[in-house]
């Protein structure tokens, strides 16, 4: 485990308190020191979760550690059980609770209480949140599902959302929607919305939909072997993989189904003339695996966008975000450290950002406009409306998510044109955005230089490798629309590089010009 | 350009701050760079100023056509023109022979909006291998237009002034590749299936001369590329 200001996971515990919070009649006794129950307020607060999460903590002190915390633990569950009357209780230690090594298993084990209690073995120091959502919704499964006579009707389950998830609860409408047009009915869904007694009743499904592999493919995989349920690995974010999905449904249940296509906008809006300058724009994409391969498959055959990077911060994942950077033709960022993935938005100059909350800040920082498609979000990221990713209306949202933060396609010619006026200058960003707009960070002016470079200056070049812009050239890449001028910047640079030029002049910059012309 | 053709005393109309609007008079000759500017040729030639004729500078060739006529007009030999303009030229040539890859052998078709529309003809046809099938413009003034007009290439239909439903059912019984036409025509023909250019973008887009020929091709390819790409 590394400390670090931003993470894009918290430690395994807060996976499982993301399936007890989404779960009802669920209870989680966490065996953790005073301190740990800061986790409430990302449910709480960032989620606006209106009951505090369902988790007892014991809450020892440093006190305590010398006497019997192994007690303390005890007397938390069963209090817990007499209070809250759950169906069934997970138990398990924190990341610091681990270090003492009380075994809250046993010690629940031997309470001996008249309802199911699933111990969680979950290694803080090696693993992480979806790791920790994953594991617990799997021991659930595992503990509780039975094999059963499938529903008279073609039936399904759907598995994966859970608290805190990015746009889990309209997913789940959505795709619920899309099946029920599909004829298929909808037996549980989980672990959000699921009791303990739902959990039992998994095994009446015929299948199973897998909408976040990252919490469900484990458990999934588990019920296959177990119950005979074959799962979805399609993820139906975006029109083609929605159509997909269907086609895998229907293959898997071996009838055909079909879902009409109601309500469906956005291959329309994308074919539709304003959305020419779409063409090209050179995007940037970091995220959970999932929802980072998917909006690449959308920005590219949806949108009309390039991928320049794409990465994920959860390794258990990374060989789908490697799979899917190889057909993109470019280098998988694996990694969670949100300083590396600045870094590589920093070298790559995209056009926008398709990101985490992170990425959102680095896009800030930047001036690079950035849209919000995956986990971990921030309280204005779960919206009041209803905002699907998945499904038609997914589709549809996704559109709107990806162009919102962009310039217009007429304003950006405005931009070049009128750029010395006050209304479109640099800094003014697109209009709609008003003074919060991504603007672009100001770039000093170049200095007054009235000699050519000093040979020195040449020399200093030569020896760092780098070409050096000469003032004339400087002041004719600022002509270019902000929204562009990195990429032409870095053109420029990479092509003087190539062509063995250590002064970047003003035919350097139209040569690039006409060499990156496609 | 010009001043390295050799042609020192060169201003904008209009400038870009109205105290530095150049004085007018007999001794001057203009250029025009934009074809929709007749009512502003009759004023200035009301003033004596005599226009030079050329083709628009869009495209190498028209723009080297344009510096040409401007270079005769002052005495300056064709042989120091080539010279100057060798490198431009030829980055020109190179940067819209890339995006021609995407335009040759594609069909065009303009709907009368800007007047550009016979200069853009001319530059598609001539150095990106399109085959313009009809050529509209709202209003063709005979001076202004000659030079354009006699390097388009023999074939397209050149009407003048607007029937906007005879021309949608030519342009639909031609299935163009690319149609050029305002932005009240542009969805409901792109719902038939028919690739569009907002011709309001060529005239809000930096697009003259050799630096930005390519930027010129790109606004006619991008719709093109588009359809290749998407996949819904």
């Amino acid at each position: 485990m590394k400390l670090s200001v931003w993470t894009y996971e918290g430690p395994p515990h807060v996976g499982a308190m993301r399936i007890a919070t989404g779960m009802q009649g669920l209870h989680y006794v966490l065996h953790a020191p005073q301190g740990d129950t800061y986790a409430d307020l990302l449910f709480t607060m960032i989620e606006r979760r209106n009951h505090r999460p369902p988790v007892t903590y014991t809450t020892f002190q440093a006190r305590d550690l010398g006497s019997d915390t192994a007690t303390l633990f005890k007397e938390a569950c069963q209090e817990a059980y007499e209070r809250f009357q759950p169906q069934a209780m997970i138990v398990g230690a924190s990341c610091t609770a681990e270090l003492i090594q009380d075994d809250p298993g046993g010690l629940a084990d031997a309470l001996d209480l008249p309802i199911p209690t699933v111990p969680l073995e979950l290694p803080s120091y090696q693993r992480k949140e979806n790791w920790g959502a994953s594991e617990t919704f799997y021991q659930l499964v595992r503990h509780l599902a039975q094999p059963m006579e499938r529903t008279p009707e073609v039936s399904c389950n759907i598995l994966g959302p859970t608290a805190l998830g990015f746009r889990h609860r309209d997913d789940v409408l959505e795709i619920s929607r899309l099946l029920e047009s599909m004829g298929i009915t909808v037996n549980v869904v989980a672990p959000m919305y699921a009791s303990p007694a739902d959990i039992q009743r998994l095994g009446a499904a015929h299948f199973n939909v897998v909408l976040y592999p990252e919490i469900a493919e484990t458990a999934a995989r588990w019920m296959t072997k177990n119950l005979g349920q074959k799962a979805t690995s399609v993820i139906p974010i975006g029109v083609g993989a929605t159509r997909e999905f269907i086609t895998e449904i229907s293959e898997l249940l071996e009838q055909d189904v079909h879902a009409p296509e109601t309500g469906l906008h956005l291959p329309w809006w994308s074919r539709s003339v304003d959305s020419t300058y779409l063409t090209g724009k050179r995007v940037f994409i970091f995220g959970d695996a999932t929802h980072a391969v998917a909006m690449a498959r959308v920005a590219t055959e949806e949108m009309g966008f390039e991928v320049v990077g794409l990465g994920c911060f959860n390794r258990e994942f990374a060989r789908d975000v490697r799979a899917a950077a190889k057909k993109y033709g470019v280098d998988p960022l694996i990694t969670d450290d949100y300083l590396d993935v600045e870094a590589a938005i920093e070298a790559t100059q995209p056009e926008m950002i398709l990101g985490t909350q992170m990425e959102r800040h680095i896009g800030k920082r930047l001036g690079i406009p950035c849209a919000v498609i995956s986990a971990p979000v921030h309280v204005q990221d779960f919206p009041a409306r209803y905002s699907p990713v998945m499904g038609w209306e997914g589709a549809n949202v996704l559109f709107d998510t990806l162009i919102h933060p962009l310039v217009m396609g007429l304003e950006e010619h405005l931009l070049h044109m009128f750029r010395e006026d006050f209304e479109f200058h640099d800094g003014a960003g697109p209009s709609h955005l008003g003074g919060h707009a991504p603007a672009a960070h100001a770039e000093p002016e170049p200095e007054p230089v009235q000699h050519a470079p000093a040979p020195e200056d040449i020399a200093a070049a030569n020896l760092n490798g780098e070409p050096s812009w000469d003032p004339d050239a400087e002041k004719e890449l600022r002509k270019i629309p902000f929204f562009v001028r990195g990429k032409a910047r870095r053109n420029t640079e990479k092509f003087a590089a190539e062509m063995g030029r250590m002064i970047i002049d003003v035919e350097t910059l139209y040569d690039a010009k006409a060499h990156f012309a496609r | 350009l010009f001043e390295a053709i050799g042609i020192k005393n060169v201003r904008m109309l209009p400038a870009r701050r109205s105290d530095e609007a150049p004085g007018i008079g007999p001794g001057t000759h203009y250029l025009l760079a934009q074809p929709f500017l007749g009512e502003t040729a009759l004023e200035l030639e009301r003033r004596g100023a005599h226009r030079i004729a050329a083709p628009f500078p869009f495209g190498e060739e028209g723009t080297t056509a344009w510096l040409h006529a401007a270079a005769r007009t002052f005495g300056i030999s064709p042989e120091k023109v080539d010279e100057v303009i060798e490198a431009p030229r030829a980055r020109a040539k190179a940067a819209v022979a890339k995006v021609a890859e995407t335009l040759t052998g594609k069909s065009v078709f303009f709907f009368p909006d800007s007047q550009l529309e016979i200069p853009l003809a001319r530059f598609l046809a001539r150095e990106c291998g399109m085959e313009t099938v009809e050529v509209g413009a709202p209003y063709i003034h005979g001076d202004l237009m000659a030079p354009d007009l006699g390097l388009l290439p023999e074939g397209p239909v050149i009407s003048e002034g607007q029937d906007v439903d005879l021309q949608l059912d030519r342009c639909r019984e031609a299935r163009p590749d690319l149609t050029v036409c305002g932005l009240g025509l542009a969805n409901p023909l792109e719902a038939e299936g028919l690739r569009t250019k907002w011709a309001i973008e060529l005239v809000f887009t930096p697009v003259h001369g050799y630096e930005q020929a390519a930027d010129l091709a790109e606004l006619f390819a991008r719709p093109l590329r588009r359809t290749e790409r998407l996949a819904v």
